[in-house]
């Protein structure tokens, strides 16, 4: 940080085109060569780094709120499954990245895009079942109605599920997971546990 | 709802008034003094404040003489399932009125367009490729309709949106003019509005002095037309000036 | 009137350490996640510690203010309004006036109200303040009378939610309450044409008003409310929204201001209350007319005071 923080609003003058990059929150107007603000929030430079060409620094506005998170291509999600079809589930996606979305947005894992292997051959009852938690990654922002997820990874699929029972099961193995309380084993598109 | 069952009964207001008044001006009636005793080119003074609904993502709250207005954002949202996917976002607005803004109860519903004009005064200051596929909705409710309602929703409007972390070009500030005879009066009352012969409304980013919405009706001279304009520029700037104010005083607040 | 004292920045909520989740989800996201996740097993880790994620004990009520018809319990903020005109009376009550309620959750106050469609759940408050208002007693519609078998008030009394987070009734009823208390009825007199009008503004200051004594609402037994919602062995009074929709039984209930039982309101829910839950959700309501009698008191004096 080179110089005191000041704050900024939408459409103020954060410096000239020629001297500074506009970075997060800031915004380069072609018409004038003039950089703006598009969020309230601190007014920061960014040193350009060292091995760039380009000299100019980085002016970015950061620290005051920005608005909730939304689904993007390769955005990592947590969804809640809600409906499990012959060859699609839906389910709704809960959180971005780290962060819980304020409402909800609806997503729909596509029978190819279950796993990586044999994905002919995915049966989508023996997958998901309504309720399971899922890790997945944004394909595409979709159609009208819903985002393409993927969970075609080791570290996607369910996350964390309920038995018939009602206990919350315990992975053993990439396809099934146990209850505890009674044994019984049911069959999941499981996630590799992340340390 | 009512307190006995059967049909509500016809009921009338005892202020009858307003009609029997003189008009407020005359032609050719040099001595004419506003309503509220401002000088024709002086805007009342704008109280703005951010975070007035915690439900929702962004909020505001304005109050300009008795016209006080309250606007929330939510979202960036999943559209509705009718719309047709968008690689962009949408913005979705509406305005209504309380029962008790208008002197005359219910009055309020009559101004179907604002809903449209608000939309397309905010549009143009709003980064929709930030937030593709979804929706930012604005929903305005004028509690105390004062007079210069519109304007004063669609600068409250901008403020709430700021509030929310949607990315913009700018803020939108509006004011609006009142041609009355040969007086233009800024920022009229809603006694103003029911006598003027002609009305003008201005939006733009104050910052970026760029006009998102010109809107005037009745009978203008083109010199009027251009003094008109170039006042409602000069009041915009001067509001955006208190709504950033405003808005840096909410940030600091919450940076403590 | 100007509201932006209410308008208080957002309440700083004090969050408990993240519970223990199952599995791994625990550590990869942050603590509103989990709660937007597994809101019950978030409520139940904080209920056995007897304290609930915005720092409250069980039993006790969010802040609560009152400016004029302004109501504010946490962020739940309600806006009432009453506009008197003049009614012919029917014929079996000739000297009795009108009271028309209506309640209005218009789509700023909650994500979940979308224009041009009625809010769920409007129209059960609706209904509940409507009975409430007229069974309690609170207002003698004899009062609203202005010549009898010719004329009378009625009055339209329109509470807007303007910031829904739970207790919807209990802030709407505080609304209404204050509302009538701080109703100044105008003075009117019956003009050539047999109509009631503002004695001043028609120059008919010199004839004989109808209404000289009655420029206030006398209010006798003023009801007040508290919501709860149960769960499992658990009352939690004056629920925020997200507490009303994780525990779904909810019990409501109405004294007056001395103590006697206006109504008691439980729409079904999965916890079937005994007797001993409902006599302390009464217990909790009854400490809490005390807090509200005191809070609407200084509401008024302080109004008189400016």
């Amino acid at each position: 940080m080179e110089e005191a923080d000041e704050m900024v609003t939408p459409g103020e003058v954060l410096g000239k085109a020629t001297d500074l990059k506009a970075g997060k929150g800031a915004y380069a107007a072609s018409h004038n060569n003039t950089i703006y603000a598009s969020l309230t929030g601190f007014r920061r430079i960014q040193a350009p780094p060292p091995a760039s060409n380009d000299k100019r620094p980085t002016v970015e506005v950061t620290g005051h709120k920005a608005h909730g998170p939304v689904p993007e291509p390769g955005s990592v999600v947590i969804a809640r499954v809600t409906k499990v079809m012959a060859r699609t589930a839906s389910a709704d996606i809960m959180c971005v990245g780290p962060k819980s979305v304020r409402e909800k947005f609806t997503g729909i894992i596509r029978q190819q895009d279950v796993r990586a292997t044999e994905i002919d051959k995915v049966d989508m009852h023996l997958s998901f079942r309504p309720g399971d938690i899922v890790r997945a990654v944004v394909l595409s922002l979709g159609d009208a109605r819903a985002y393409y997820l993927s969970t075609a990874k080791n570290e996607l699929g369910v996350v964390s599920a309920e038995s018939s029972a009602g206990a919350t099961m315990v992975p053993i193995s990439w396809t099934e997971m146990q209850c505890p309380l009674t044994g019984q084993i049911e069959l999941r598109k499981v996630a590799k546990v992340v340390n | 709802m009512a307190a006995k069952p059967g049909s509500a009964p016809v009921t009338y207001s005892p202020n009858l008034g307003q009609k029997t008044r003189p008009p407020i001006f005359k032609d050719n009636d040099l001595d004419w003094v506003r309503p509220d005793g401002r000088g024709f080119h002086q805007c009342r003074p704008a109280f703005f404040r951010t975070g007035a609904v915690n439900s929702a993502s962004g909020s505001a709250y304005a109050e300009l003489g008795s016209t006080k207005v309250i606007v929330s954002v939510f979202g960036p949202r999943e559209s509705k399932k009718a719309m047709m996917y968008s690689d962009t976002g949408r913005l979705n607005c509406n305005v209504s009125y309380t029962t008790f803004a208008t002197p005359v109860r219910g009055q309020g519903s009559d101004h179907k367009e604002f809903s449209s004009m608000l939309l397309k005064a905010l549009e143009g200051a709003i980064m929709l490729e930030t937030f593709p596929k979804t929706t930012v909705d604005v929903f305005a409710l004028v509690l105390e309709s004062g007079g210069s309602d519109l304007p004063v929703v669609i600068s409250c409007a901008s403020l709430a949106l700021a509030d929310a972390g949607i990315m913009m070009y700018d803020l939108v500030a509006a004011v609006s003019v009142s041609c009355l005879g040969k007086n233009l009066v800024i920022d009229p009352v809603l006694e103003e509005e029911s006598y003027q012969d002609g009305s003008l409304m201005l939006t733009c980013m104050p910052s970026r002095y760029e006009v998102t919405q010109l809107t005037f009706t009745g009978e203008w001279s083109t010199p009027d037309i251009n003094e008109a304009m170039q006042l409602c520029l000069d009041a915009c700037s001067k509001l955006g000036k208190v709504m950033r104010t405003c808005l840096k005083e909410a940030a600091s607040a919450s940076q403590e | 009137m100007c509201f932006f004292p209410l308008f208080r920045s957002k309440e700083n909520r004090l969050t408990m350490g993240l519970p223990n989740a199952s599995g791994d989800l625990s550590t990869e996201v942050e603590v509103d996640a989990f709660r937007r996740l597994f809101p019950l097993r978030f409520y139940e880790k904080h209920l056995l510690e007897s304290i609930r994620p915005d720092a409250r004990p069980l039993g006790r009520a969010r802040e609560t203010t009152i400016a004029l018809a302004l109501a504010k319990i946490g962020s739940t903020t309600m806006l009432a309004a009453i506009k008197m005109e003049v009614m012919t009376p029917s014929l079996e009550t000739p000297d009795e006036g009108c009271i028309a309620i209506d309640f209005h959750m218009p789509p700023i106050c909650s994500p979940i109200v979308r224009p041009g469609r009625p809010a769920e759940g409007a129209p059960v408050v609706a209904k509940q303040l409507s009975d409430t208002i007229l069974s309690s007693g609170m207002i003698n519609l004899k009062e609203l009378s202005l010549v009898s078998g010719k004329a009378a008030w009625m009055a339209y009394l329109d509470i807007y939610c303007l910031d829904a987070d739970g207790a919807l009734f209990d802030t709407a009823l505080l609304s209404a309450v204050a509302a009538f208390s701080h109703l100044e009825i105008p003075v009117v007199s019956l003009n050539d044409d047999g109509k009631i009008v503002l004695s001043e503004e028609q120059g008919l200051s010199d004839r004989e008003p109808v209404n000289k004594e009655k420029r206030k609402i006398n209010l006798s037994s003023v009801p007040f409310s508290l919501t709860c919602v149960l769960h499992k062995n658990y009352i939690l009074a004056d629920p925020t929204a997200e507490e009303e929709s994780i525990m779904d039984t909810i019990v409501t209930v109405v004294l007056d201001s001395s103590s006697q039982l206006v109504s008691l309101h439980k729409p079904g829910g999965t916890v079937l209350a005994y007797t001993s839950a409902i006599q302390d959700c009464i217990a909790l309501t009854r400490q809490r007319v005390k807090e509200l009698q005191k809070i609407l008191e200084e509401g008024i004096s302080g109004m008189e005071v400016d």
